[in-house]
């Protein structure tokens, strides 16, 4: 095994004797790409809903409640997948929010919320954590798609149009701050 | 002796573009994803 060792060390710290310099830089260019399209696709893969869904825990709580929400089904079609409100976009945040995931992971290891009384039990701590997430980051992913600018007031009921033109607009306030519990079931609010 | 060696290099160069630099990547990915992620544990989510 030392020799082994020693022998591919050698190898791998000397010049090629037979391979050219242009075919293990090329090679190494090519096995480059191809490698970071595979980790972006598989990254793109861990996006998807079919991903999200996959668990029953998404499955059988979050994923029906959305359902019958506007995000889900409307008259236009467009909809709100998991990762577009819970995955932020910037690269950086990204990662980081891919390795909380690991948190996850471990809960579906030890069955955290394995049943619908295990859910409904730990979710408001988990609905606190999105809501702290969001009013730090200033509603980042309502405003995505929601665009305060393009907002016509007059088309907007008076209460609406109120909250928007004061609160929203002054910045005092924050989409998430009034629109909790949009998406999914609000948890049960009466407990502390 | 030389067929040895090339085969070796040739090892050794499949090696290192196939396994070692891409499990090096994902390492430091993640574990820059975890720096952050231990940062924000402890200044709060980002924006704040």
């Amino acid at each position: 095994m030392r020799d082994f060792l020693r022998r591919y060390w050698r190898t791998l710290t000397r010049p090629s004797a037979y391979y050219s310099l242009g075919f293990l830089t090329i090679g190494g260019f090519v096995a480059g790409v191809l490698s970071w399209g595979a980790f972006n696709t598989a990254m793109e893969f861990t996006n998807t809903e079919q991903f999200c869904i996959a668990c029953h825990e998404m499955r059988d709580n979050v994923y029906q409640e959305i359902q019958p929400t506007i995000h889900f089904t409307n008259r236009s079609g467009v909809r709100a997948k998991c990762s577009d409100c819970h995955v932020p976009k910037d690269w950086t945040h990204k990662m980081a929010r891919k390795m909380q995931a690991s948190k996850e992971v471990w809960g579906w290891i030890f069955g955290t919320i394995s049943t619908r009384e295990k859910f409904l039990a730990k979710r408001r701590e988990l609905a606190e954590r999105e809501w702290v997430r969001m009013r730090a980051n200033d509603s980042l992913e309502c405003r995505n798609c929601h665009e305060f600018g393009s907002m016509d007031f007059t088309r907007q009921s008076k209460r609406a149009a109120e909250a928007h033109s004061t609160s929203l607009q002054s910045g005092e306030k924050t989409c998430i701050d009034c629109h909790k519990g949009i998406a999914h079931r609000l948890p049960d609010m009466a407990k502390q | 002796m030389s067929e040895m060696q090339k085969k070796e290099e040739f090892r050794t160069w499949l090696f290192l573009t196939a396994v070692l630099a891409p499990v090096l990547a994902v390492l430091v990915v993640s574990g820059y994803g975890f720096v952050v992620w231990i940062s924000q544990i402890i200044g709060g989510p980002p924006g704040s």
